[in-house]
């Protein structure tokens, strides 16, 4: 099946709260929420952040995808946990319903446990919006 | 959609597809290396500087715990990868028994005692909790490594737990700006209720207590000299 | 399908190049990069395997300009040619706007055009997409070739292959010189935009 999405602005408002509240006050980087055709829907950053959103939605969506075929074959549905650690900064990626993924990308100060926990729960906030 | 929303369409596009594509102003070096500005990803690279797994990392912890932290350091480090209630439960259970563990070594116990704090309140804000407070735990768990490991005199442990104890307050204060002895900051410090800003050292012995209000009185000292400065 | 941001007044248009392996996909985008580097303002992405064949996909992203009040950001990629790779090739099929088949006009090569093409038709048909409605643009790339003395198939032998029910706009061209490189881009971001054109007249109000 293919993807169609078309959000409102009020959607996409509520969004950018959703992520300013739970993960941007939590003090992750950059935050950015992307379908899995690699199209950037909202990208919000701690004012210090000058990464490439697009090419980065690009690369994360076809990661995905590689990941999720590789779950596929050995039998899973999908991995839960989608986490590259850097020396510096670290991305996490969380599947949001079906279609969406939201990328986090934080420093070392931020806990993964509880950067988890957050995105779970911005997560379920989204998933009512959607 | 009228005709000419269509035409305009076009036209819009037509000029700037024109404009981006124009020859003009473009100088081009046909022979130059075509590759040379790309960034590219080269899934064959080797890393530049092979790195071995930070201690933490290690499986050592998990196959055969031997020191007498051990046990919490597994956990510690299962609570970075996910919070959950059980590892939660499993970190006061084994903080509950270190307690007991230490309860002569009162430097150490203070440690714990900030543990199950800390844990106390994770626990029951978990999502909602104060960002810091991890961070917090994380710290302590850091400290209460060295003394344990380092062969430190009583005078470094009790330096090292009035820090911690320092920035525990700092923390409550971040945490219940409004309301510093709130009802939720008893709720989650049920062993140590806070007699408002000023903290009860009492239960201390007497010598920490001697410590704490030394250290306390050469902070306000070196504050008011930085105070005295600013103002010159 | 293309994301229109209201909020930002911003639509994002994929358009991906397809073709057999060793066509020249990625030397088409790495003409356009090149040659209107100081226009497109963001690195060209691509994935290699360590022989220089593309493994994942190459991306080249840029804005075009406004039209009708939105940014028009339009994002090129590339799939791997090479038969092994359909799953890849159909991760970056996903949510594709317009596509730009390049054919290797290799006498050589007639054959792997005709069979690129069909795994094209059926690629789209698994995300429901029909190649006949999709905007598509052929391209019949080195044509430079004929001229070293290779040989190389006529174009009415190449529409007669690919492009007698298509009938799709097409160009003789040559990724290597840049001949016809920037005519088949300009042709196939038109059609797409002109596709979408009823999506931004809703997306506008």
């Amino acid at each position: 099946m293919d993807f169609t999405f078309d959000f409102n602005k009020s959607q996409l408002e509520s969004i950018e709260a959703i992520l300013e509240e739970e993960l941007i006050e939590l003090g992750v980087e950059c935050v950015v929420l992307i379908d899995l055709a690699g199209n950037v829907i909202v990208n919000l950053d701690n004012g210090r952040c000058e990464h490439d959103v697009y090419s980065l939605a690009a690369l994360a969506a076809a990661n995905f995808g590689a990941v999720s075929a590789m779950a596929n074959i050995i039998g899973e549905e999908e991995f839960s946990l989608l986490f590259h650690k850097g020396e510096n900064d670290s991305i996490h990626f969380s599947k949001i319903g079906t279609d969406l993924l939201l990328l986090t990308i934080f420093g070392k100060d931020v806990s993964l446990g509880f950067l988890r926990l957050k995105v779970t729960e911005a997560n379920n906030k989204i998933k009512e919006l959607v | 959609m009228s005709n000419d929303d269509g035409n305009s369409i076009f036209d819009e596009l037509d000029s700037r597809l024109d404009d981006f594509f124009a020859d003009d102003e473009l100088s081009f070096d046909e022979s130059s290396d075509i590759h040379s500005d790309e960034m590219i990803i080269d899934s064959s690279d080797e890393p530049k500087v092979k790195k071995s797994f930070p201690d933490t990392q290690s499986a050592k912890f998990h196959k055969n715990p031997q020191g007498p932290l051990d046990t919490l350091k597994v956990i510690v480090l299962e609570m970075d990868w996910e919070l959950t209630d059980e590892n939660l439960n499993k970190y006061l259970e084994e903080i509950g028994r270190l307690k007991n563990q230490y309860k002569d070594d009162r430097a150490i116990y203070l440690f714990f005692k900030l543990h199950s704090s800390i844990g106390t309140y994770m626990l029951h804000k978990k999502v909602r909790a104060h960002p810091d407070a991890l961070k917090f735990l994380y710290q302590v768990f850091n400290s209460l490594e060295k003394v344990t490991t380092k062969n430190l005199s009583t005078f470094e442990k009790n330096k090292m737990i009035l820090k911690e104890v320092t920035n525990f307050k700092n923390l409550k204060a971040r945490m219940f700006p409004n309301s510093y002895s709130s009802v939720e900051v008893q709720s989650f410090v049920p062993e140590q209720p806070t007699a408002a800003v000023k903290p009860d050292f009492s239960s201390l012995p007497d010598d920490i207590q001697k410590e704490i209000n030394d250290y306390i009185e050469r902070e306000i000292a070196q504050k008011i000299e930085a105070l005295k400065k600013n103002f010159k | 399908m293309a994301l229109i941001n209201p909020k930002k007044k911003e639509v994002q248009v994929k358009i991906v190049y397809y073709g057999p392996g060793r066509g020249g996909k990625t030397t088409n985008l790495e003409y356009i990069n090149k040659k209107f580097k100081s226009r497109i303002k963001s690195e060209m992405v691509t994935v290699k395997t360590y022989n220089d064949r593309t493994l994942f996909f190459d991306f080249l992203p840029f804005d075009i300009g406004m039209i009708k009040g939105y940014t028009i950001k339009i994002q090129f990629y590339t799939v791997p040619g090479q038969v092994k790779y359909n799953a890849t090739r159909k991760l970056v099929l996903r949510g594709v706007d317009g596509i730009v088949f390049v054919a290797d006009s290799m006498t050589l090569r007639q054959e792997m055009n005709i069979r690129s093409l069909e795994n094209l038709r059926e690629n789209l048909a698994s995300f429901n997409k029909d190649l006949n409605s999709i905007p598509l643009v052929i391209q019949y790339n080195k044509r430079d070739l004929g001229k070293q003395g290779i040989p190389i198939l006529p174009i009415e032998s190449l529409e007669k292959d690919l492009n007698s029910t298509l009938k799709a706009s097409y160009f003789p061209a040559s990724a290597v010189t840049g001949e016809n490189v920037a005519a088949t881009m300009k042709k196939i971001i038109s059609l797409t935009v002109i596709s979408l054109k009823e999506k931004l007249d809703l997306g506008g109000k």
